[in-house]
């Protein structure tokens, strides 16, 4: 008695989340690849957050055409930004304190439109007419986070070994974005690349 | 999500949640008054789990309740764990004799020896799911006798029947079905149209507690699994069906272009990779990061470790040079095995790229020149 678990595009099975309209199972992989098309959602009712999957109410039928015009948007918008390796949108922006003898943080909350942002990578921040560098210290990937959580010297430690920091922040999901604040700002509707 | 309801075979009652039987559901009232002929506790009988269909489960609750008289007599029985069996003189599979200090194993009819049921063990764990050595004790002689036979035949190939190549290790092969043996590198030319499925195997299996104090079997009892296993759909081949499969997937690939040279992949993920990922939160290992893996899908020709390849966005393309190849076999990121010098297509790969940065992303196509 057994209960197989196929992806409907790839025929393989990696990760498998189930859609809910069509009860069909989808490969990780396969979502990644139309994740910059399909981003995730997310939800907030009584305090918690929920994950929507971007892919239910797509048919399976055509869930398969649906490749090629992600192909063609991260197209889009690799021209529409100059060839930049990644792009990340900021949506929110908020400063922790970090106290006594303790460098202030600033929480950048938004989406990369396309390509993926590392721990520890050097990026550019364009804010009103010119660009600054920064270093990405910590990112968080948790929809939770995302609303709630705050990235400060003293928290990201914490966080991290709470499990609720990740290495990547890659496109198709929501996440916060740790500097060590500098001489520079950041603003809503800013763009960070590299 | 909402369940959907069902209604009970036995009693007729729309309900949302049920009791899984091997054909079928029954409600929580029905299961309740079932429960103690499920488990095989009512009068100290074991009926066989996999035997236990709604038809049983309903004549035995109709009979409960008074409805019908029920008669349990046709349900097959499970076979009782003989501990006072005499043991042969010799193993009656291999017929060596049992020396004073030889170990030998009790199964459900006879004792065999240790080697034979060895065999019997690695059979388990190459062919289906093992779960320990009690899962396998409960087997009969003839049982142990197929699987030994199975053992011996796939032993005697020291070469792989698809390719010829000789097999030295046991992790370079996978068992057909017809215990035949295929070496990994014809396993990974069929992977892209076989990928390694996870299967969610539901079925009935026992334990025995062991009292160290009394040193005696506290008995069998049955539990409900529902765990999640990979398995790989090449192993249910047989070696006929693996070479039609490998026919099909050749045909499949893309046609290559006029130049013999020219190769070309799909990505389907990348990955950065970090040193000492472990500490990433100390200071002195910040920023070490130069190397990213793809995990890709050769289309067509082949990559070797060295070869140069380009990745094209609008009127610009990107240069790459193969770091490291690694085996891969679709199942999850950081899923990857041993390392590979070529890859040809078909197969499921991973790629090392030496990179600060890379202009790759998922669904991109890898291409030489």
């Amino acid at each position: 008695m057994q209960e197989l678990f196929k992806c409907v595009v790839c025929g393989g099975s990696a990760q498998y989340i189930s859609t809910l309209k069509y009860k069909r199972n989808i490969c990780m992989n396969c979502i990644s690849r139309l994740s910059v098309l399909h981003p995730f959602e997310y939800t907030t009712e009584n305090n918690t957050t929920k994950t929507v999957c971007p892919l239910d109410d797509i048919s399976p039928e055509q869930l398969k055409g649906e490749f090629e015009k992600a192909r063609e948007c991260r197209e889009e918008l690799i021209r529409k930004y100059d060839y930049k390796y990644a792009v990340f949108e900021v949506k929110a922006v908020k400063t922790i304190k970090g106290g006594f003898l303790q460098a202030d943080y600033l929480n950048v909350y938004g989406r990369p439109l396309y390509g993926d942002f590392h721990i520890f990578d050097e990026v550019t921040i364009s804010h009103s007419g010119g660009t600054t560098s920064a270093r990405i210290d910590a990112i968080c990937d948790d929809a939770i986070t995302y609303a709630f959580h705050e990235l400060g010297a003293k928290q990201i430690k914490q966080a991290e070994l709470d499990g609720l920091t990740c290495t990547t922040a890659s496109e198709g999901g929501a996440y916060v974005l740790a500097f060590k604040k500098g001489s520079f700002d950041v603003a809503e509707r800013d763009i960070i690349f590299k | 999500m909402a369940k959907e309801p069902f209604i009970c075979p036995i009693c007729g009652k729309e309900e949302k949640y049920g009791y899984e039987l091997t054909d079928g559901k029954i409600c929580s009232e029905c299961q309740e008054i079932a429960e103690p002929f499920l488990l095989g506790m009512d009068g100290g009988d074991e009926y066989d789990p996999s035997e236990m269909t709604v038809e049983i489960i309903g004549k035995y609750v109709k009979g409960k309740r008074g409805e019908v008289q029920a008669d349990l007599d046709s349900v097959p029985k499970l076979p009782q764990w003989n501990s006072k069996l005499e043991k042969p003189p010799y193993c009656p599979i291999c017929g060596e004799k049992f020396k004073l200090l030889n170990m030998s194993m009790q199964i459900l009819d006879t004792y065999i020896c240790i080697t034979c049921f060895n065999k019997a063990e690695k059979y388990e764990i190459h062919k289906r799911c093992f779960h320990g050595t009690d899962d396998i004790k409960f087997h009969t002689l003839e049982q142990f006798r197929r699987e030994v036979e199975a053992v011996d035949f796939s032993d005697s190939q020291t070469n792989c029947a698809m390719c010829g190549a000789g097999i030295e290790k046991e992790s370079d092969y996978l068992w057909l079905a017809d215990d035949s043996r295929i070496c990994r590198n014809c396993v990974n030319k069929a992977r892209s149209e076989y990928p390694i499925v996870t299967v969610r195997e539901k079925k009935w299996f026992r334990t025995t507690e062991y009292n160290s104090y009394s040193q005696e079997d506290q008995g069998t009892y049955l539990e409900w699994t529902n765990d999640e296993e990979r398995r790989d759909p090449i192993a249910d081949l047989t070696l006929a069906e693996f070479k039609d499969a490998i026919g099909s997937v050749s045909a499949s690939q893309e046609p290559t272009a006029n130049d013999s040279q020219s190769a070309s992949a799909e990505v389907y993920r990348t990955l950065p990779l970090f040193k000492n990922a472990g500490d990433l939160h100390k200071p002195k290992y910040t920023g070490q990061k130069n190397m990213f893996l793809l995990y890709c899908r050769m289309l067509s020709g082949s990559f070797t470790v060295g070869s140069k390849f380009k990745v094209v966005h609008g009127d610009r393309t990107f240069d790459y040079t193969v770091g490291g190849l690694l085996e891969w076999n679709g199942y999850h990121i950081h899923g990857e095995g041993r390392d590979l010098q070529k890859v040809e297509a078909g197969m499921m790969f991973a790629m090392l790229v030496g990179a600060q940065k890379i202009m790759i992303f998922p669904s991109d196509t890898l291409t030489t020149e």
